[in-house]
């Protein structure tokens, strides 16, 4: 039955695109890309606009709404209503380039091109398969994006899970991996960015086309973007930095390069900006800059100043609005939830003059410190691309490395794109567009003081395409060795993701024979036979919070950062060298179950016993010296209460 | 159907930036490329630790078939 609804939400969300996009944006005057473009983000519109209409209607109610089936009735309501009104007058014409299929670009590139792009959707294609052999994996997916989003559709709430910072933030990938998980194996669910990665691709494609790039020069500065080793390294995890960069790049698509005198063009911009800020909350800088260049670029089209004026405003109105009509639930939870719509993200000086809450559980001072991982000054970021340096040699991975055709491509195409504004050439303003976007978005990373290199991703999205541009400005021997240039470095990178993948997935799989969950996720095997609604105090660290649903994803998890907060450790002691169980904190947590590392000592207070069920056996045997234990708890006076 | 504009077969619909300006405009672009290329090869902390990866895992590779 669940299949029945999941599959009904996809098909009311694919017609409810078409039906969008039939009416506003005739991809014969639009072109292909523009089309596939906006039936992504009407699609997505649909998909999130309405569980977070459900999630809005739970939180002011109380009420448990956020259900597959009753999205899918909204679905159909708002798919009725579309295709029920007549078909309105067609768009205006476009220009030549936007006439264009992909149809013939094969045939018109050169061998270097050609073994680009064949190697990229190869890897592509391998990466996704060798993905099938594993399980969700990365760091933030299993401490809070999956283990949100398992909360949301057992408690069918947008509620917080609890008030840990990391579990505060605006939730779409959880949503998004929560519908998939309840119909799709959990296997298949690891390889759920790779959808998005393509949007992304296509995004960059439209915005490489719209700088005056020609197709060739576009698709290599695509196929370049997928061996940055953090756009990679993301797209292998069940994170939110691809699918935020992805409607990022949809967004700056239709709000530089479109008409924005089409009010099309204008909301679609505004709807996925406020689906690229429901995965990152970063991406509000983005956004806000995005609504300036509407309102800058429909005040510059003509006219009396008055009228300008009025365009302008009402095209910032526009945009403004259905972003807020996709971020604004996100907002709100939070800000009447914590104090602060934008909570944990916060400026000290900045939030007590608005009176916004900050998160006790981030020490903001500290944050500064972050970047030692991988420089060790500031100055060390204006030589990141090229030295990439780790504080423990992780150099690539989802959250670092910018690789070899980054180094060899973007820092020249902003150095040329910036030299040619200069000069009359066409598409300047848009040029100027992307890169006063992508100092902004660094301006603003650079204040918050939080450098890390991914939460620089944004910037990227506005850099890319000039790399189209500039390898597009290059004719004859120039163009070839660009070409060529392009195709090794690219080909480098993708044999490092391949590799480090393959060595990974066959190691585990091939050679240890870890096949199983309990085995990727590191759990005793009693936790996916937990009788249904067992919850289960984490005791270890917040990566085990996603192993410990189970395999049918029936269990309820209390973080490990807020059980043992709640047991008296320490805040942001992880594996406690003991910990006492205290009844009346274990009783407030619900708990049912406990895991915990069998080198921590558990001290039960009065009141509670313990009875070891089961322990994680290593494959191979005595591979490990300190393994998950899971316990029942026994409260006294409730015997067999919570058996 | 298709220019035949020196290097790639490029489609006639498409646009490029032309005049002199674009020609210096790319000759300092594939200079950079080229040079910002070899410099990340030379010095980036990655690659050394990837190659010294690589090795390992032929190491292991080699010493598990011979098992």
């Amino acid at each position: 039955m669940t299949l029945l609804w999941g599959l009904a939400n996809l098909l009311f969300c694919g017609a409810l695109a078409t039906g969008v996009c039939r009416r506003a944006m005739p991809w014969r005057f639009e072109g292909a890309i523009a089309f596939a473009l906006a039936w992504t983000v009407s699609f997505f519109s649909a998909f999130f606009g309405a569980y977070l209409l459900l999630g809005l209607i739970g939180l002011v109610t109380g009420g448990a709404a956020v259900r597959v089936p009753l999205a899918a009735g909204i679905q159909a309501l708002a798919c009725a209503a579309v295709l029920w009104r007549r078909r309105g007058p067609g768009a205006p014409a476009a220009t030549a380039t936007d006439l264009e299929t992909p149809r013939g670009t094969w045939r018109a590139m050169s061998r270097s091109g050609r073994l680009l792009a064949g190697a990229t959707v190869a890897a592509s294609l391998a990466l996704s398969g060798m993905l099938c052999f594993e399980f969700p994996r990365g760091y933030e997916p299993k401490a809070y994006h999956l283990p949100l989003a398992a909360n949301v559709f057992q408690t069918s709430s947008l509620e917080l899970w609890d008030r840990e910072y990391m579990d505060t933030f605006p939730a779409n990938a959880s949503l998004y991996y929560g519908f998939l998980l309840a119909f799709l194996p959990e296997r298949a669910v690891a390889a759920a960015e790779m959808p998005l990665l393509f949007l992304l691709l296509a995004a960059l494609y439209g915005l490489g086309r719209a700088t005056g790039a020609d197709r060739e020069a576009s698709v290599v500065a695509t196929c370049g973007a997928v061996t940055i080793p953090i756009v990679a390294f993301s797209s292998l995890e069940c994170g939110a930095d691809i699918g935020g960069i992805a409607f990022l790049a949809a967004a700056v698509f239709f709000a530089l390069t479109r008409d924005v005198a089409r009010n099309a063009n204008v909301a679609l911009a505004g709807l996925a900006a406020g689906i690229a800020f429901g995965f990152k909350s970063l991406h509000l800088v983005g956004a806000a800059f995005l609504l300036l260049a509407v309102a800058a670029r429909r005040f510059a089209s003509g006219g009396p100043t008055a009228a300008r004026g009025r365009k302008g405003t009402l095209a910032a109105g526009l945009f403004g609005t259905t972003f807020l009509a996709l971020a604004g639930v996100w907002l709100a939870r939070n800000g009447l939830r914590l104090g602060n719509p934008l909570y944990p993200v916060g400026i000290p000086a900045f939030s007590k003059f608005l009176g916004w809450r900050m998160a006790p559980d981030i020490d903001y001072a500290a944050r500064g410190t972050m970047q030692l991982e991988w420089v060790r000054s500031s100055a060390g970021w204006l030589v990141y691309p090229w030295v990439e340096g780790h504080i423990h040699a992780e150099n690539f991975k989802h959250s670092s490395g910018l690789g070899a055709f980054f180094a060899g491509f973007v820092p020249p195409s902003v150095v040329a794109a910036a030299v040619g504004l200069f000069t009359r050439s066409p598409g300047r303003l848009l040029r100027a567009g992307l890169l006063a976007g992508a100092a902004v978005l660094t301006l603003v990373w650079w204040i918050l003081g939080d450098r890390q290199p991914r939460y620089l991703m944004g910037a990227g999205v506005f850099v890319l395409p000039l790399v189209a541009w500039t390898i597009a400005l290059a004719q004859g021997r120039a163009r070839s060795i660009l070409g060529w240039t392009a195709c090794v470095t690219s080909l480098f990178m993708l044999g490092v993701v391949v590799s480090r993948q393959a060595v990974e997935v066959g190691h585990r799989v091939f050679v240890l024979g870890q096949w199983k969950r309990y085995h990727f996720y590191v759990y005793p095997p009693g936790i996916d036979r937990l009788p249904a609604g067992s919850t289960v105090a984490n005791l270890i660290a917040r990566t085990e919070n996603w192993g410990l649903y189970g395999e049918e994803h029936r269990n309820r998890v209390v973080n490990s950062r807020r059980a043992l907060r709640e047991l008296g450790v320490k805040a942001d002691v992880e594996r406690p060298p003991y910990v006492r169980l205290d009844s009346e904190a274990l009783r407030g947590m619900g708990a049912s179950h406990l895991v915990a590392l069998s080198t921590t000592e558990l001290r039960p207070g009065p009141g509670v016993a313990l009875v070891e069920l089961d322990r994680f056996v290593s494959k191979p045997a005595d591979s490990q010296t300190e393994v998950p234990v899971l316990y029942r708890v026994e409260y006294a006076g409730r015997a067999g209460a919570c058996r | 159907m298709y220019s035949e504009s020196s290097h790639s077969r490029v489609p006639s619909g498409d646009r490029r930036p032309d005049n002199f300006t674009s020609a210096t405009l790319a000759r300092v672009a594939v200079t950079l490329s080229l040079i910002s290329t070899i410099a990340y090869f030379l010095s980036s902390e990655g690659v050394r630790n990837y190659f010294r990866w690589t090795v390992t895992v032929l190491l292991k590779l080699a010493r598990f078939s011979t098992r």
